[in-house]
């Protein structure tokens, strides 16, 4: 028993038709594109350098930087008290504003929810902007006490209106520093001076800080991860 | 390798031991199998839901996760530093004793456990029972509001309502005062003595019934035999050169005095340098004394009595105090058996020979017959001032007596008001008294509880109570010192503590719990900075119990009944069954905490329930086989439950944990309006009031079924191969030696294993310069009580996986301590060691870890990196230790609900997350873990030290473990500084690592444990 022959129209069905064979072309270049072009996409589109760097989020009330360290000339730590004792540099209480701005605009509108928490003993909801991934364990007082100073990880604070990321915080970021150091190091005095310069070339200045403060910082990964 | 000295074969469990078929499945599968063959699925996973929500948040709001908000304080109070821990001393009571505590407390919110160490008794240690009690506090069981009961329902009331209710009840109260009972927690609280006052003169003719579910009159009764009133024995073990225990739980958390009894027992227990202490135990089931112990009896309850008037009748003679009250020689027959007479020469002399420095320690189950035997014994050893000092307590009204009138009183109509303060009477009376019956008679009742329980259900009013961590309070520890005990929290739930519900009932003036307390204090704190020093402290300094003289009278002889003459047979209607307060729920009150449910129990190793102990003489006379579920009886009354084989439990003698088997603990303990089973059998409905605790001709009957028991005692076994290696080693793990040989040969725990000198193949890829963090963990210290693994638990968010997991072998708990037997199934000799990772230097876990997961630290850390670890599990495979644990679901985030994807807003899952340790990573699935030796508080003293430019001290820096220790068994400290504790103990002749023959070289080395038996005895 052989096979019926099938009809010329039922074998077309069967072929591809001619303009399919500059798919093949095609094909190899998509192919070779295609997996470059998702690595670079998801390398940098999910880099913390893309997703984090410039958040900036809205806050309750429209505070800056800009005018009260910057124009003012407010020390960081005379809001931020906690930076060289804890592991955190602590979000002022609304005491710490009603200091100045019992007096200073006591009655400007845009200050109101900080009136309205002084009055009610309740919290102003600033919105975190310096996240870090729950399992890596960051202490302020740990970096600003052997001179890392706050705009090599904030950024010019006193130039922000309103705070955004400056930096990508990224664990490739935090080891770059925790490798070579001296990069950033400074004199304690000087960690909360925004435009502090160095009075030498940075590397052999940060150089000898380092030797002479016995800084080594750890890349153990229990000093970062508990 | 090969082993130089003969050793004594150990086994981890009578399964083991037979090879049964049971333990042969343990073997075949590292990680087994429900034993019903049940597919595994606490909690469904949901991958898909995952990418649901992955997908959603893509699309919504990029790859930025949640906006987190800054609650900064108004007004930050003096001294409050955001994120940084404060240490709060406050106190719990327990049994009518208080055991003093520093709580660690994360802006506002208290995490974490510890013992004073500024206090007398406490000494720094706490319990497995202390370390839940933060697990407690934020427990979502805890009942919300009041409620009253209006027909058969339960309906929530306001607080204002209840007040009314008072303010328009009171004047029938002040009238009708004999119609009102108070039934409250025993307690020695000297705000709560003069509260009653208060109340007892504003409701004239009330009555007031101290209350415990387990055994207090026992010690009372026998001292007033002994020496006219009331005494309380407070023990100093540090002093004594021999310990005779008698069926007591010295040491357990039970005990209310077991911290400072473990801290006393292992300073007696140093064989370096100082005479080392021989501890006599005879008792009907294994205990933590009875592992210390270096001779053990194995005696069934009843006998005690008989043994104890034989060694009084053989003392007193060769004292020469024959004719003024000694007992004569008891006529039974088992003290003639060689062994039992053997025992009583060598303890006899023993005694006699270190007058002044002998203490004898009696099980308060005991009739108190006995207890007026042992403390005339320890009066007549000269121990009074040495080894034992009393001081006189308040006369008391004895529990049968005092319940029974109540009862009767209810019944003939005398009672229209009762008060239940802070106890669950309904489950723990005995049941021949017919409490509920009576409860339900009684016009107003109102329970004061933390969770509406058995007995609040029943009441008219249940008013929610406040925790111990919410609530101002004082009590008197075991030496009678004040112990004061301040909030950490804000009541969470409205509560209120029993002196603030008595102020609001009987109208005081004060209402306050802080304004009451300091009211009582007025006298001895009469200025703030003497309160604030005594608040501070924890405790009133100075106010340790003077101690008393006693003078013996003379006993009468004692009448020994029939079952009294016996040692203990194995046959069915002569059995005796002991009800023991469970060292980890207790009489119950903790049934609905997970961490203590998961415990291993320090002796059986069983974790979610009880069982009926039967030694397997016993087991194999009645054929009740391991596992079976049998029906224990007595007088008439039923219990069903499995039976489990234990060794060292006398024969004819059962043993059941009280406790369990609640059927309104909570959600985990056991809740039948939610269908939720209770965990174990509730042993409280064996108890009689005649004899609530120590019952005679019992029986056990088997039934047809058995019943998984989730114990922990033959995880982590290999294979075959592996077990032929551990049946090899095992007696080189515990190295164990007399106090002679060990004089004679003081390293002989380095040279039992032989070995070519170990090269590694590869350099050190670490020097060790600055830190190098080790242990030491001294097994002659060790008690086995477990207070280290809630300890752990607590500090590092360890979950909770649940009974079918723990049977699968999923147990997540960091540390473990081992048990081992050796010797006789019927009296064996036990020995326990803790197993912390080892933290190797040369780690087979980090070799083989294909991602990078688990690092070498500078400081010698084996650092695991949770955010790297695939779960691959290599590691775990690999490690020798068997330490590692696999997180194989997400045990913590699905209970709390918490994606990383939305907010939790249910409250009650917030609430629960308020228990995590905030310096601690909280796992999820897929991730292994293990002890990292407390890593963030290495970091977090490090950091400290540093940025004040100041080396760390030693001893400045505790692990968790070694903090709860009450036996100071753990040190912990830099290996590179020489003066340091731990690197002392490590350069001590009986230090020793465990596999060291692999080349791990570990960090923790642990002390040889030292026996000290008498010659005569072997």
């Amino acid at each position: 028993m052989g096979l019926s022959p099938l009809s010329i129209t039922t074998m077309k069905l069967f072929v591809f038709p001619r303009w399919a064979n500059k798919t093949r072309q095609l094909a190899g270049v998509f192919l070779g594109v295609t997996p470059v072009y998702l690595t670079a996409l998801i390398w940098y589109g999910a880099s913390p350098k893309t997703t984090d760097v410039g958040y900036q989020p809205k806050q309750p009330i429209p505070y800056s930087h800009a005018l009260h360290a910057g124009e003012l000339g407010l020390d960081c730590r005379y809001c931020h008290t906690t930076v060289e004792e804890t592991g955190h540099a602590a979000i002022p209480p609304t005491e710490t504003c009603m200091n100045c701005h019992k007096v200073v605009h006591p009655t400007s509108p845009k200050l109101l929810p900080i009136r309205e928490s002084y009055a009610t003993n309740s919290a102003v909801p600033w919105v975190k902007v310096h996240d870090l991934p729950d399992y890596a364990y960051f202490n302020h007082s740990a970096h600003v006490t052997r001179g890392i100073g706050c705009v090599s990880c904030h950024g010019r604070v006193d130039q922000m209106e309103e705070v955004y990321q400056h930096e990508s915080l990224s664990m490739g970021w935090c080891l770059d520093c925790h490798r070579a150091p001296e990069q950033h190091l400074r004199p304690v005095s000087e960690v909360t001076n925004m435009s502090w310069k160095p009075p030498e070339d940075q590397l052999t200045y940060g150089k000898r800080l380092r030797a002479e403060n016995n800084i080594a910082p750890s890349q153990d990964c229990s000093t970062c991860h508990r | 390798m090969n082993a130089k000295h003969p050793r004594p074969t150990y086994w981890r469990s009578l399964a083991e031991l037979d090879q049964d078929p049971k333990f042969q499945q343990m073997l075949a599968t590292e990680f087994p199998e429900p034993l019903d063959g049940r597919e595994m699925a606490p909690g469904t996973p949901a991958r898909r839901r995952f990418l649901q929500i992955m997908g959603a948040s893509f699309a919504l709001g990029g790859c930025r996760f949640q906006e987190d908000k800054l609650l900064p304080f108004s007004r930050r109070p003096e001294g409050v530093l955001p994120g940084e821990p404060r240490r709060f001393a406050t106190a719990m009571e327990l049994g009518g004793v208080a055991t003093g505590l520093v709580v660690t407390s994360y802006d506002g919110r208290p995490v974490k456990v510890e013992g004073s160490p500024l206090h007398p008794t406490s000494g720094g240690g706490a319990s497995s029972l202390h370390q839940a009690l933060v697990l407690g506090l934020y427990d979502p069981d805890r009942s919300e509001g009041i409620t009253r009961l209006q027909g058969q329902a339960r309906v929530a009331a306001l607080p204002a309502q209840f007040e009314e209710f008072v303010a328009a009840e009171r004047p029938n109260w002040q009238s009708r005062g004999s119609s009102v009972r108070v039934l409250s927690s025993l307690s020695s609280s000297p705000s709560l003595a003069a509260m009653k006052q208060r109340f007892l003169t504003a409701f004239a003719g009330a009555k007031w019934i101290d209350y415990s579910a387990v055994e207090t009159d026992n010690l009372e009764a026998g001292t007033t035999l002994c020496f006219g009133k009331p005494h309380q024995a407070v023990y100093q073990l540090e002093n004594a050169r021999i310990v005779l225990s008698v069926h007591s739980d010295v040491a357990s958390s039970t005990d209310p005095a077991g911290i400072v009894a473990g801290r006393g027992l292992a300073r007696g227990r140093v064989p370096e340098g100082q005479p080392m202490s021989r501890v006599y135990a005879v008792e009907s089931s294994l205990s933590l004394i009875g592992g210390i112990a270096d001779h053990r009896l194995s005696m069934s309850a009843g006998s005690a009595k008989a043994f104890l008037a034989a060694l009084d009748a053989e003392l007193s003679s060769k004292l020469g105090d024959a004719g003024k009250g000694a007992q004569p020689k008891p006529a039974a027959k088992f003290l003639a058996e060689p062994s039992i007479a053997k025992f009583i020469a060598a303890l006899t002399q023993d005694l006699l020979a270190n007058r002044g420095a002998a203490v004898l320690l009696v099980g308060s189950r005991l009739p108190p017959e006995v207890q007026a035997l042992a403390q005339r014994l320890n009066v007549l050893l000269d121990g009074v001032g040495r080894t034992v000092t009393y001081h006189e307590v308040p006369v008391r009204e004895r529990r049968k007596d005092a319940l029974q009138a109540l009862v009767q009183d209810i019944q003939a109509g005398r009672v229209e008001t009762l008060l239940v303060l802070g106890e669950n009477p309904v489950l723990t009376a005995p049941t021949d008294l017919g409490f509920a019956a009576a409860l339900a008679k009684v016009k107003t009742s109102i329970a004061l509880s933390e969770f509406e329980d058995e007995t609040a259900l029943l009441s008219s009013w249940h008013v929610p109570l406040a925790h111990p961590l919410e609530a101002w309070g004082d009590s008197l520890a075991h030496d009678g010192t004040i112990t004061l005990a301040q909030p950490l929290i804000a009541p969470l739930f409205g509560g209120r503590s029993v002196l603030e519900l008595l102020a609001l009932l009987a109208n005081d003036p004060k209402r306050d719990g802080l304004e009451i307390v300091r009211r009582t204090h007025a006298g001895s704190l009469p200025n703030q900075k003497a309160w604030d020093r005594a608040v501070h402290d924890g405790f009133i300094s100075g106010t340790m119990a003077a101690p008393a003289s006693v003078t013996v009278g003379v006993l009468p002889t004692f009448a020994l009944a029939e079952s009294e003459l016996r040692n203990g047979e194995a046959s069915n209607g002569k059995l005796e069954i002991v009800l023991a307060p469970d060292s980890k729920v207790y009489d119950g009150r903790f049934g609905n905490s997970s961490w203590l449910q998961e415990l291993p129990e320090p002796l059986s190793k069983q974790t979610w329930g009880n069982a009926v102990w039967l030694s397997p003489g016993t087991g194999k006379a009645l054929s009740i086989a391991d596992g079976d579920l049998v029906k224990v009886s007595a007088a008439g009354k039923e219990l069903t439950l499995p039976a489990l084989h234990v060794p060292g439990q006398a024969e004819g003698s059962l043993r059941i944990a009280l406790g369990y088997g609640r059927y309104a603990a909570g959600h985990v303990g056991g809740l039948a309006s939610a269908n939720v089973d209770p965990v174990g059998a509730n042993a409280y409905v064996l108890s009689a009031l005649g004899a609530p605790f120590l019952l005679s001709d019992a029986s056990i009957t088997r039934l047809d079924g058995r019943q998984a028991i989730a114990s922990v005692q033959d995880l982590h076994a290999i294979d075959a191969v592996g077990q032929a290696g551990i049946d090899e080693r095992r007696g080189l793990l515990l190295a164990e030696a007399n106090l002679e040989e060990f004089q004679k040969e003081p390293d002989f725990a380095k040279h039992l294993v032989h070995h070519p000198p170990l090269e590694s193949m590869w350099n050190d890829p670490v020097s060790y310069e600055g830190h190098k963090w080790g242990m030491a963990i001294d097994l002659n210290k060790c008690t086995g009580c477990s207070a280290c693994i809630t300890a752990c638990q607590a500090e590092n968010n360890i979950p909770v996986v649940g009974k079918d997991s723990v049977l699968m072998g999923r147990e997540m708990l960091w540390l473990r301590v081992d048990r081992y037997f050796s010797g006789s199934p019927e009296n064996p000799k036990l020995s326990f060691q803790p197993v912390p990772c080892q933290q190797c230097e040369n780690a087979p876990c980090e070799q083989v870890c294909p991602v990078g997961a688990t690092m070498h630290s500078h400081e010698g850390l084996n650092d695991m990196v949770y955010n790297r670890c695939i779960g691959t599990r290599y590691c775990s495979a690999n490690c020798p230790y068997k330490v590692r644990r696999f997180n194989y679901l997400n045990f913590h985030l699905d209970k709390v609900e918490a994606t990383p994807f939305q907010t939790v807003t249910n409250k009650k899952k917030l609430l629960m997350h308020m228990v995590f340790n905030p310096e601690v990573t909280v796992r999820a699935r897929g991730v292994m873990e293990k002890c990292t030796f407390c890593v963030q508080r290495i970091q977090n003293v490090k950091i400290k030290a540093k940025n004040v430019k100041r080396s760390i001290a030693d001893g400045e820096i505790k692990t968790a473990c070694q903090q709860t220790c009450p036996a100071s068994a753990i040190t912990f400290g830099d290996l590179n500084d020489p003066t340091s504790l731990v690197a002392k103990d490590h350069a001590l002749p009986r230090a020793y690592s465990i596999l060291e023959e692999l080349n791990n070289r570990p960090r923790v080395r642990y002390l040889a444990r030292i026996r000290n038996p008498h010659p005569e005895l072997g």
